[in-house]
């Protein structure tokens, strides 16, 4: 544990050192997150609500999703599609922790990194042009704080995944970006899924990507009931289990047949 | 008029060269012709299943703002082709990759912006195509002479007011002497006043990329004309040749930023 706590902290450092990036990154999640709001007052005009969520909790949903957004940061992703690049995955390899304990202990760090550098200012900024985003109740916030967490871990491990696809296809170029605006789409992230045509929204929910960002968001403005949230609760955690199980194979599977490039 | 042949020749050669070393990659093209078209289908899905919810969106109706973002990716995927390097220019500063600029005897900014095309931009301009075809098709729009007019000075004004801002940025490295991520950011903001009615947004927001950063005037304010819709300025005709001037003064101003800044440039080793 101590092993992976020191490198969560040199994570921290290294994220330090990219400053202006950060910002401008920061900065530009906050006028998206400001565009999105104004762009719901816009829709709801003079309708009060609209699939049971009215225009206040649809701005409280923009703001959350947005302050997640700032906290989900899959350094995973690069990290393995980087090393497979350039072939330093031999030298994580050969380091006595296990390869994806490592990654996640440095998105640990990052994501206390992104609190203050990214979610603090977004959520400054929400406040003063939109007011505390409220939760329905204080079971709901509670019901909040563990979707949230599961989100988190389907992300990553949904990420992770993705990433090593690296290992048999080397450069991904422009996969992660397709990879980036549908999970943007489908996760409810931009927009709920409530919204979409009937068809598309039962696909929708036999993908993991809306337990990332819709269910917790919904849970948080109270679209689903305290019993409707425990039981979308139990759905993220068998996502979780089963996206975790796959990573585990997956990676059994590449520690035999690593091909190191060093190009 | 010698001259003029000779720098026109070089480009069409250059052009040539940036397609040719476009395709010695075809993989890569193929996995940008696929990704580059999905974002902006998910931004354009996203307007009509919410607006088919509430029917219009600050009084534009989905087939409006279809037209309205046909246009913007319009110019946007000209942009791309003709100054998305001015993107990665402080990289190229820094590394003292413009040196070979100066070696040869032709003007620097032609050079810069003319000698390697990026012919990926097509992967964006496809996609800006189709949705203005359908834009057009669906608010019916009628190509009169003047409206054709019209609707090209918007679309040479715009990519013009793009290209002049991204320049403007790109040149500030000379200067600063590294690299700024601001590009990214532009994008968003260029895409976001004109994706969206700007009368959506609070007044003071409105006020500010109409006058101070004239951003909505890459779209916004022509289709407010074409489409008969009020907005902050409400003139009779005549909006997209403030945007061809707009266009074609910042691409000016940025000729003049790049050339002092160009002064500054101290080649490697920074």
């Amino acid at each position: 544990m101590k092993t992976y706590l020191y490198i969560a902290k040199l994570r921290m450092q290294t994220m330090l050192a990219y400053r202006m990036e950060v910002l401008t990154y920061t900065i530009m999640q906050a006028l998206i997150m400001l565009s999105v709001g104004f762009f719901w007052k816009a829709a709801y005009g003079g309708t009060q609500v609209a699939h049971g969520v009215t225009g206040n909790s649809m701005i409280t949903y923009t703001v959350i999703s947005a302050l997640m957004g700032s906290l989900y940061y899959m350094g995973v992703e690069d990290r393995i599609s980087d090393a497979v690049k350039t072939g330093s995955i031999a030298t994580d390899m050969i380091k006595p922790v296990n390869l994806f304990g490592m990654y996640l202990a440095e998105d640990m760090g990052n994501l206390v990194i992104c609190f203050f550098r990214s979610t603090l200012p977004i959520f400054i900024v929400a406040l003063a042009i939109f007011g505390l985003p409220v939760p329905a109740s204080p079971q709901h916030l509670l019901l909040f704080v563990p979707s949230f967490a599961l989100g988190y871990g389907i992300n990553w491990t949904f990420s992770a995944l993705f990433a090593m696809i690296a290992f048999t296809a080397i450069d991904l170029g422009p996969a992660f970006s397709v990879k980036y605006h549908f999970v943007n789409m489908l996760s409810g992230a931009m927009i709920p899924i409530w919204f979409f045509p009937a068809w598309l929204r039962t696909a929708v929910n036999c993908l993991p990507f809306v337990y990332m960002f819709q269910t917790p968001l919904g849970i948080y403005i109270g679209k689903y009931d305290i019993s409707e949230s425990i039981r979308a609760l139990g759905i993220q955690a068998v996502w979780l289990t089963v996206l975790t199980v796959i990573v585990i194979i997956a990676q059994k599977r590449i520690e035999k047949r690593v091909l190191v490039q060093g190009g | 008029m010698k001259k003029l042949r000779h720098y026109l020749s070089v480009a069409l050669l250059s052009a040539r060269l940036s397609i040719q070393s476009c395709f010695e990659y075809p993989a890569a093209f193929i996995g940008w012709l696929i990704s580059n078209p999905i974002q902006f289908l998910v931004a354009f899905a996203t307007i009509r299943f919410v607006v088919m919810e509430f029917n219009d969106l600050a009084g534009w109706d989905y087939k409006q703002l279809a037209f309205l973002y046909g246009v913007s990716i319009l110019s946007h995927g000209l942009s791309v082709i003709f100054f998305s390097k001015t993107w990665w220019m402080g990289y190229q500063i820094i590394h003292g990759e413009l040196d070979r600029l100066r070696l040869r005897p032709m003007n620097t900014l032609f050079q810069f912006l003319l000698g390697e095309l990026n012919i990926f931009g097509i992967t964006d301009l496809i996609p800006g195509i189709i949705l203005f075809i359908y834009g057009c098709y669906a608010v019916d729009f009628r190509w009169t002479l003047y409206n054709t007019l019209c609707m090209i000075c918007t679309v040479i004004g715009a990519t013009f007011l793009r290209g002049g801002i991204y320049l403007i940025l790109g040149s500030l490295t000379f200067w600063s002497k590294s690299p700024m991520h601001i590009s990214g950011f532009m994008q968003e903001i260029f895409n976001r006043t004109n994706m969206y009615p700007l009368t959506m947004y609070p007044r003071i927001v409105q006020i500010i990329f109409t006058f101070v950063l004239p951003v909505s005037w890459v779209c916004f304010y022509p289709a407010t004309e074409f489409l008969g819709k009020d907005s902050m300025i409400t003139l009779p005709y005549g909006m997209p040749f403030i945007t061809l001037a707009i266009g074609i003064l910042l691409f000016a101003i940025s000729c003049r930023v790049f050339r002092a800044g160009f002064t500054q440039y101290e080649s490697a080793g920074s």
